[in-house]
C-alpha cells in the first residue's frame, strides 16, 4: 500500500503546484480551479475514506506550504472533506463524471465556508463571488481530470478497507 | 503504511492522520515563532517549486504559440508601433542620462548623499495566490543571487510590491501594492504633494486594479493625468519609483475637508510574467 499513498502524495504535489501556477487568462473572475478538491473528490469517491483523509492531509500541507498559510484550518477542511467524500463514495455513483463535477463544485463551496471561520476575508462580497466562480470553474475542470485520475487509479491495488 | 502505523501506535489510521496533522500544525507555529519555515513545509516547497516553474513555462509557450497563430496580423502591426516607440525611448534615454550625470555632478558639489547603484535581479513569476483575498505572487530569481526579505519588486512599468518572505534562497513571496493590507508613501511628481496610497477594494472577483491616494487636503494641487511616484518617506520603498497615473480626483466620502485621488497603476498585476528585484542595501 506504500506505493498507493506515495502516488496520491505525488498527485497532490503536482495538482496543487499546477493550481498555484494556473495561467491568469484561464481564470474565471480571477480565480483558478481548486485542483486539490478535484483530487479529494476523485480519491474519496473511488478509493474510500482512509485514502481520502490521506489525500486531504497531503493537499492541505501542499496548499499551506506553497501559499504560506496556517495549516490548522486547511487540515480541518481538507481532511474533513476527504473523509466525508470517502464515506459518500458507496452511497452515490462514484463512477459518473457528472456526479463528480457536482460534488466538486459543492465541496469547493463547503470548504471555503469552513476556511472562512479560520481566515476571515477583508471584503465579504468579493469572497462570495470568488467562491462561486471557483466552484463553477472547478466543476468544469473536474470532468477531464476525474476521468483521467479514475483511469490512473484503476491500475492501483484495491483500497485496504475494502 | 497507515496500517503499519496503527499496529505500532495502537491508534486507528484516521486518528493517526489527525495526530499527524496536529503535529505538523504545531511544528509550523513553533517554526513561525522563530521566523523560520518548518522542515515539512520546506520539503513541500522544494517539491512544489520545480513543478510550478515547469507549468509556468509550458503555459507561456502555449499562450505565445496561440497568440502567434491567431493574432499574427495585429502582432505585426504592434511590432512596428513598438519599434517606433523604442527609437523614441532610446532618444529620451540619452537625454535622461545627460540629466542624470548633471544631477550627480551637482549633488557631489553640494555634498549631498548619492544614490547607491545596485544591480537588479531578474525574476520569473511562478505562482499566484489562488484566491482574490490575498494579493501575493511567488517569484523565482533567474540568477543565482539570493533574495532577501524587504527587497523591492518592480516591473518595467512601475512598482509591484515587496518581498515578505524568502522561501529557499532564490524563491520568495511578494506582497503586491494592491493587497488590502498594503500602504505606501507617495508623491505627485508634478506638484510634489505627498499622501498615502492604498488599494481600492471592489466587490468583483480578481485583484483590485485601482489605487487611491488619501490624506490629501481639499486644496491639494493634484490633477487628472499626474504621475504618482514613491516618496521614500515610508521607510520601506526608495523614492521615485513610478506607481501610477491619476485618473480622478474627488472629495473624500469620509472627511469633507480632504480629497481622494484614484490612481491607475502602471503595472497590470493580472499579467505579471517577469519582474526585477531591487536589493535593499
Amino acid at each position: 500500500m506504500f506505493w498507493v499513498y506515495l502516488t496520491e502524495f505525488v498527485l497532490a504535489v503536482v495538482l496543487v503546484a499546477w493550481q498555484y501556477a494556473w495561467p491568469t487568462w484561464l481564470r474565471l473572475d480571477g480565480q483558478p480551479p481548486d485542483l486539490a478538491v478535484v483530487l479529494l473528490v476523485t480519491v474519496g469517491l473511488t478509493r474510500g475514506p482512509l485514502e481520502g483523509a490521506w489525500s486531504g492531509l497531503s493537499t492541505g500541507l501542499m496548499v499551506g506550504s506553497l501559499g504560506r498559510l496556517p495549516l490548522g484550518g486547511l487540515f480541518v477542511s481538507h481532511i474533513g472533506a476527504g473523509t466525508a467524500l470517502g464515506l459518500l463514495g458507496g452511497r452515490i455513483f462514484p463512477n459518473q463524471v457528472f456526479v463528480a463535477m457536482l460534488v466538486t463544485a459543492t465541496t469547493v463551496i463547503a470548504m471555503n465556508l469552513v476556511e472562512l471561520l479560520f481566515l476571515p476575508p477583508p471584503v465579504f462580497v468579493r469572497w462570495l463571488t470568488g467562491t462561486l466562480a471557483q466552484a463553477i470553474l472547478s466543476g468544469l475542470v473536474a470532468a477531464p481530470l476525474f476521468a483521467g485520475l479514475r483511469a490512473l487509479f484503476s491500475y492501483l491495488p484495491p483500497p485496504a478497507e475494502s | 503504511m497507515l496500517l503499519d502505523a496503527r499496529r505500532r501506535t495502537g491508534l486507528s489510521p484516521l486518528l493517526f492522520l489527525v495526530t499527524l496533522a496536529m503535529v505538523l500544525t504545531m511544528w509550523q507555529h513553533l517554526a513561525g515563532d522563530s521566523k523560520r519555515v518548518s522542515l515539512p513545509e520546506y520539503v513541500c516547497q522544494m517539491l512544489g517549486y520545480p513543478v510550478m516553474s515547469v507549468v509556468t513555462r509550458v503555459n507561456e509557450a502555449l499562450h505565445d504559440t496561440a497568440l502567434s497563430v491567431f493574432r499574427a496580423q495585429s502582432l505585426a502591426a504592434e511590432n512596428r508601433r513598438l519599434r517606433q516607440k523604442c527609437k523614441q525611448l532610446e532618444n529620451e534615454t540619452i537625454l535622461l542620462t545627460e540629466h542624470f550625470r548633471e544631477n550627480k555632478a551637482f549633488r557631489e558639489k553640494l555634498g549631498l548623499e548619492l544614490d547607491q547603484e545596485v544591480k537588479d535581479i531578474p525574476a520569473r513569476v511562478i505562482g499566484r495566490a489562488p484566491d482574490s483575498q490575498r494579493c501575493r505572487i511567488t517569484i523565482q530569481a533567474l540568477e543565482s543571487r539570493e533574495l532577501s526579505k524587504g527587497d523591492i519588486v518592480r516591473e518595467a512599468g512601475g512598482l509591484v510590491g515587496r518581498v515578505i518572505e524568502v522561501m529557499n534562497g532564490n524563491a520568495a513571496q511578494v506582497l503586491l501594492i494592491v493587497d488590502a493590507q498594503h500602504g505606501l508613501g507617495a508623491r505627485d511628481q508634478r506638484s510634489r504633494v505627498v499622501g498615502i496610497v492604498r488599494p481600492v477594494q471592489h466587490w468583483r472577483g480578481g485583484w483590485p486594479d485601482r489605487l487611491q491616494m488619501e490624506k490629501l487636503r481639499r486644496r491639494a494641487d493634484i490633477l487628472t493625468g499626474d504621475v504618482i511616484i514613491t516618496s521614500g518617506e515610508d521607510g520601506i520603498y526608495p523614492r521615485s519609483i513610478p506607481v501610477g497615473v491619476v485618473e480622478a480626483v474627488a472629495t473624500s466620502p469620509a472627511y469633507a475637508h480632504t480629497v481622494v485621488a484614484t490612481i491607475r497603476p502602471f503595472v497590470d498585476f493580472e499579467r505579471l510574467d517577469y519582474v526585477w528585484v531591487v536589493p535593499t542595501p
